[in-house]
């Protein structure tokens, strides 16, 4: 799908772009706003910001618009770096969960990516550009996810945020266990977090000797070709498994409760792998100490709680509690729908165990980024970063506040004048 | 953290018909921003609360000897917010079936009341207490006639003591034609069927509930009349439905395609119901009937857009566009755990076209205003119940905090199981 | 009706001994309008088979000696028509236990057939006497395979006449089948499921046919690989001999069809295809033969989410353009019914939106017979091809078009309840 922005904007106090399609060529300046750049220059007034060839190339209070460059006026307006959402399941095609096995790790997101759900088009207007797409909870280890930028437009495969790390989907608790759902004639193992654990653990046994499989056959294929064994079975769930073990793969588990929290770090460390995020964790401020001496990062709900037995011990005060303690943590949205408020979401960290403005920030934007080892990228403006921006008509924490733009690389992919609906 | 340190919670006893009020305490809020709703913002003024109502309130008003008073410079004084769609009380944890009273068995069940099964410890409603909710519509959900819900305020240990008024109104869901979500479908071989007969079933299906509802209306008016004339068996659903049907107590018809909130409202007219729509995801669509027909609307605005063509703020500015055309509504969470956002989704609506007094007004006076209860909460005024909070700013601002919650005039602990958590491993190393 | 019996060629030079009057092989008809489809339209015309065959078609062609002659004042004759890809031939699937609304839990129907078996052979289940409704109708050439399951097997190419499956057997097998389906309960059941099954599955192929062939080559001192119906039943499909039929209703089942192709190395076809015109440039470039459903509304199951009803019927629109566009965007593809409850009329549909009749002519004859790999042998009214034609009452395609005649390997069937063509007088003279 194309899009082609009607010659003119309508309204007044709008953005002011070429009316043309702006080529990804021509230098882009955004002028004259509130710069919260998340990075080392802090926040910058009437600052500006130059982007070359999608990247950021100048940002600072004294920079000026390089001729020709297409301007974004940015007077009155506050301009952040594209919000980061950690946990998300927009544009998967036909099913969130390979919800058969316990264990799936052979499944890919990335082969189901639907590029024309229009919440791709709903979250760039929320000031979202990149999503970490993950499998769903169904299974204790379920399927690879995929970091995707927001460029609505373009095929699933230009979607791709290109080399971001790997990452597989762990569940624990209720979802894998199903305790809150039976499927008519099947009962599934596991049942009981120790279910849970045992799962886990048998499938990186099973990697485990699939490895040495592996390095066996690779030993001695170096013989002669006409001696040469065939070479083992090509497992694709096991090899997934294997990368975790080789620390190929961030593991994003999905988890509620203190104990199995422990429980992962514990097995992680004994199989020689780390978990990159907790994701939910809504007891993670119980051990809080722990997450962050394995040096997981917690991906979290401001506020999500009640829904389940293992969300009553849920608090707001989750995250600051966490960052207290040194975790880096993220608040991300599991939904469609609160994917495009996350800078409101994120606003909570305020009211909710005092986290300055400039850590609630984070929350949404170099947090994620690292926790999805994609921060040399984006997360921040900051030059050579990707021109990932997103340009609020207030300050993001503000209750007036509303996207006015969204760019990734540098492209305006959201423009609240332009782009009333996504057809 | 901000939390503001307070005194003990008195016991609080007041209520509606629970005879009067022993919270004889006077306090004052001095020297604070107070939006009184009802009229203009006072700058800097002072509000008396005495005997569980508002004594008096303005900028010239002053603190009458012996009251406790309350510091408010820098801080802004609101009505208490009125959440006017619920679950609260009827709700604890979603998934465990033991603690949810929602929705009884079966499609018709209009004597199912929310008032019987609230739980007045519910670890919710202090939750959304102490972020301003000092009010809220506890309604049943689920079938085709939920049952009636109440106006609950939010303090108060017996189901009476949290009563304000009961019935509100019978809450109903439009029938759309499609069956309910069950998850056990999910792993079923599918019913495959093309799209027009899809379309075909829907509409059958819809047309067989709305008669059955008609029906049952006309039933219920005839043993209404056969109750007065004094020979009626008991039939609980019936009697239920009977000032219904006289249009003695609204409706609350759960709707949110264009189309299902026509049905609606053709429906009322036909039998002479007062409607109210909740969710109203498309009330925009048909703004000018709603106001034409006086149709109230409550109102959630954080929602997708319900159409792919939808513009993606069309949620958002739903609310902007029903007040543009003069139609009644209120903001509601639709929810129970999350009553506590309430401001936000005002906010929401707010960024989006509302004027921010009237997102205000939305979750306050209209809501009291639609559930007939105006003359004693949703605003400022002397003589109202003295529901009210205090806050570090603008109340739709997700920075600011609440500092103080009076309910009938009784000050009400900010702890909730959450700050309770927070105190408790916070300092866990 | 004569229904001529399917006849090895051995036995064909004694048939004119054996049965009444021995014109059953030979037929010319005569003073027809012939639309060719590889060539231009004759406004009157003759068409003479013989044997099966058609051998000769021309303005000034006399009817041969022998040779029954039918009239074709009035008619017009064309290829018969080629349905690529549906299940003409098998037996209907038993009812489903109806659900009802809000009711009890509809018992899950047993599918007839393993899901997960590229080993099953259509042919197997092919019923002679379940064509008649598609012949009728004009198609005389179809591709079968089973709609239900993720890997139904592999699919049959039957014209559409004879007493036994065998016999009807233009291609045995034609292509291996994956559905870009889900099933309910058991892997795979999400779409990301069936990949990830398919990609193992070739995989575990490849590796089976390294291991024979490891075997083969020197089996002294081995212990001999398992037999798998499964793997060996990817074989061809891996050595690029054989098609593999993705049938998928998104556009990206498209770039997914072509992913396995790179990944692989193996040939790909794309069938049912509703949003194929959003990549036309990509099966343009790649040339990926192309089967297009007609069947635009067809049976699914509810969505669990929100319903957007106008997206729905906007996508149905978008699938009834969709041959227009294609045929637009100059990407050739061949029209199928994919179990459409009325072929032609999902075809008419196509036309009504846009496609030119022409073109739908063109991809129910030699574009579906060239995306088919037969169009060397079928698909078009010329010399030396397979005598599969149709006489039709007027403009083929249109409404009021009825089908006279339909000829499949040169025996003539005629639609039930129509009164026969009465034949011109005796042969020899000319038209």
């Amino acid at each position: 799908m194309t899009r082609r922005p009607p010659a003119g904007s309508v309204g007044a106090a709008v953005l002011v772009l070429a009316a043309a399609v702006q080529a990804a060529e021509e230098p882009v300046a955004i002028v004259g706003g509130t710069i919260l750049t998340v990075g080392p220059q802090g926040t910058i007034e009437k600052g500006t910001v130059v982007i070359r060839d999608g990247k950021i190339a100048a940002v600072g209070k004294d920079v000026t618009a390089p001729a020709g460059a297409t301007v974004i006026d940015a007077g009155g307006r506050y301009v952040i770096p594209g919000i980061i959402d950690a946990h998300s399941h927009t544009a998967i095609e036909a099913g969130v969960n390979e919800c058969s096995d316990a264990v799936t790790a052979e499944v890919r997101i990335a082969d189901v990516i639907d590029h024309r759900d229009v919440n791709i088009h709903r979250e760039l207007a929320g000031g979202v550009t990149t999503v970490n797409v993950l499998h769903g909870s169904c299974n204790a280890i379920g399927g690879q996810n995929a970091v995707l930028k927001l460029r609505w437009g373009k095929g699933p495969d230009d979607l791709v945020f290109e080399q971001a790390p790997r990452g597989i989907k762990f569940a624990l608790g209720e979802n894998p266990k199903r305790s809150n759902f039976t499927v008519p004639g099947v009962r599934r193992y596991p049942a009981t977090r120790m279910g849970v654990e045992a799962v886990i653990r048998e499938a990186f046994e099973e990697a485990r000797a699939y490895e040495r499989e592996w390095d066996a056959y690779g030993a001695k294929a170096g013989s002669a070709a006409a001696e040469r064994p065939l070479p083992p079975r090509r497992n694709l769930r096991l090899e997934a498994l294997r990368d975790v073990l080789d620390g190929k793969v961030l593991v994003h588990a999905h988890c509620y409760r203190a104990d199995e929290i422990l429980m992962l770090i514990r097995l992680a460390e004994e199989f020689g792998f780390k978990i990159r995020t907790f994701q939910h964790v809504l007891e993670g401020y119980k051990v809080a100490a722990e997450i962050a001496r394995h040096g997981a990062g917690a991906s979290t709900f401001s506020d999500w709680w009640a829904y389940k037995l293992e969300a009553f011990d849920a608090t707001p005060y989750n995250a600051a509690i966490m960052a207290a303690h040194g975790v880096t943590v993220s608040l991300n949205s599991d939904s469609d729908e609160l994917a495009r408020r996350l800078y409101w979401e994120a606003a909570k960290a305020v009211k909710y165990g005092g986290v300055s403005e400039t850590e609630a920030l984070k929350m949404v934007t170099l947090n994620p980024a690292w926790q999805l080892g994609i921060d040399g990228r984006v997360g921040s403006i900051e030059v050579g970063k990707d021109a990932d921006i997103a340009i609020f008509s207030a300050h993001p924490f503000a209750p007036d506040a509303r996207v006015e733009a969204t760019l990734v690389d540098g492209v305006v992919y959201f423009d609240r004048a332009r782009d009333g609906s996504a057809r | 953290m901000r939390r503001a340190g307070l005194p003990l919670a008195l016991a609080l006893l007041a209520g509606a018909g629970a005879g009067a009020s022993s919270a004889a305490e006077t306090t004052a809020i001095t020297g604070a921003r107070i939006v009184t709703v009802s009229g203009p913002v006072i700058e800097k003024g002072t509000i008396v609360i005495s005997g569980g109502k508002i004594a008096a309130v303005g900028a010239d008003v002053t603190a009458p000897p012996g009251a406790a008073v309350i510091d408010g410079a820098g801080r802004t004084v609101y009505p208490g917010l009125i959440d006017g769609l619920t679950t609260l009380g009827l709700t604890e944890i979603g998934s465990v079936s033991g603690s949810v009273d929602v929705a009884e068995i079966g499609e018709v069940n209009p004597h199912a009341k929310a008032w019987i099964a609230l739980n007045p410890h519910s670890a919710l409603l202090p939750v959304a207490r102490a972020n301003g909710v000092t009010a809220a519509l506890a309604a049943p959900t689920g079938g085709l006639v939920s049952g009636q819900s109440a106006l609950i305020r939010m303090a108060g240990s017996t189901p009476d003591a949290l009563t304000v008024k009961a019935p509100v109104a019978m809450h109903v869901v439009y029938p759309t034609g499609r069956p309910p979500f069950e998850l056990a479908r999910l792993f079923e071989e599918p019913e495959l069927k093309t799209f027009e007969e899809r379309q075909k079933d829907k509409k059958k299906n819809r047309e067989k509930e709305l008669r059955r509802l008609g029906n049952l209306l006309q039933e219920a008016r005839a043993y209404g009349e056969a109750l007065r004339a004094g020979g009626a068996k008991p039939d609980l659903p019936l009697q239920s439905l009977a000032p219904v049907a006289r249009g003695e107590v609204p409706v609350v018809v759960r709707a949110d395609a264009e189309d299902d909130i026509r049905g609606a409202v053709a429906f009322a007219e036909e039998h002479a119901l007062k409607l109210i729509v909740a969710g109203a995801l498309e009330a925009w669509r048909c703004a000018d009937l709603l106001k034409q027909r006086d149709v109230a609307v409550l109102l959630s605005v954080d929602r997708l857009p319900r159409r792919e063509s939808d513009r993606y703020d069309a949620a958002y500015a739903n609310a902007a566009r029903l007040h543009a055309a003069g139609v009644r509504f209120a903001i509601v969470s639709d929810d129970a755990s999350q009553s506590r956002n309430l401001p936000y989704e005002a906010a929401m609506a707010r960024a989006h076209g509302l004027p921010a007094e009237i997102a205000l007004r939305a979750i306050t006076l209209s809501p009291a205003e639609i559930f007939g209860v105006a003359d004693r909460m949703g605003s400022l005024a002397p003589g109202k119940d003295a529901n009210l909070f205090v806050a570090t700013g603008d109340i739709m601002d997700h920075r600011v905090s609440v500092t103080h919650v009076f309910v009938d005039g009784a000050p009400q602990s900010l702890e909730t199981r959450h700050t309770r958590l927070y105190d408790q491993f916070k300092d866990r190393r | 009706m004569r229904r001529g019996r399917a006849l090895s060629c051995l036995t064909v030079a004694i048939l004119p001994a054996l049965v009444e009057g021995g014109k059953e092989d030979l037929y010319a008809i005569t003073g027809a309008r012939v639309i060719t489809v590889s060539g231009p339209t004759l406004e009157v015309g003759t068409v003479v088979m013989r044997d099966g065959v058609i051998e000769a078609v021309g303005r000034d062609v006399r009817p041969p000696v022998g040779a029954r002659v039918l009239s074709g004042k009035g008619l017009t004759l064309s290829p018969g028509l080629i349905d690529g890809f549906g299940g003409v031939g098998l037996p209907a699937p038993p009812p489903r236990a109806a659900g009802g609304s809000g009711g009890a839990a509809p018992a899950p129907a047993p599918s007839p057939s393993n899901p997960l078996a590229p080993q099953t052979m259509a042919l197997e289940r092919l019923r002679p006497s379940e064509v008649v409704q598609a012949r009728d109708s004009g198609v005389t050439t179809a591709l079968v395979i089973d709609r239900e399951g993720v890997l139904p097997g592999q699919s049959v190419l039957v014209n559409l006449g004879g007493d036994e499956a065998e016999a009807m057997v233009l291609k045995q097998p034609a292509a291996l089948h994956l559905h870009m389906a889900t099933l309910r309960r058991q892997y795979p059941s999400s779409l990301m499921g069936t990949e990830a099954y398919a990609r193992q599955a070739l995989y575990d192929a490849v590796r089976y046919r390294d291991a024979w062939a490891a075997y083969e080559k020197s089996p002294r001192g081995r212990r001999r690989p398992a037999y798998d119906a499964a793997l060996a039943a990817w074989q061809a499909v891996l050595a690029g001999t054989q098609p593999l039929v993705v049938t998928g209703q998104r556009e990206n089942d498209v770039r997914r069809a072509l992913a396995l192709a790179d990944e692989f190395k193996i040939q790909v076809a794309v069938a049912g295809a509703p949003q194929a015109w959003r990549v036309a440039p990509i099966l343009q470039a790649r040339g990926v033969p192309l089967l297009v459903s007609v069947n635009f509304d067809p049976p699914r199951a509810a969505s669990f989410g929100a319903e957007d009803v106008e997206k729905e019927r906007r996508e149905i629109e978008e699938a009834e353009r969709n041959p227009a566009e294609l045929h637009k965007a100059g990407v050739p593809f061949a029209l199928v019914s994919a179990w459409a409850p009325d072929f032609l009329a999902g075809v008419r549909k196509a036309i009504e939106k846009g496609l030119p009749r022409e073109a739908a002519l063109r991809a129910l004859t030699l574009d579906a017979a060239r995306a088919l790999g037969v169009a060397d042998r079928t698909g078009s009214l010329e010399a030396g091809k397979i005598a599969n034609v149709v006489a039709w009452s007027g403009d083929p395609l249109t409404a009021e078009a009825e089908v006279k005649m339909v000829f499949v390997d040169g025996r003539l069937y005629e639609p039930e309840e129509r009164p026969e063509p009465s034949p011109s007088p005796s042969a020899g003279a000319t038209p």
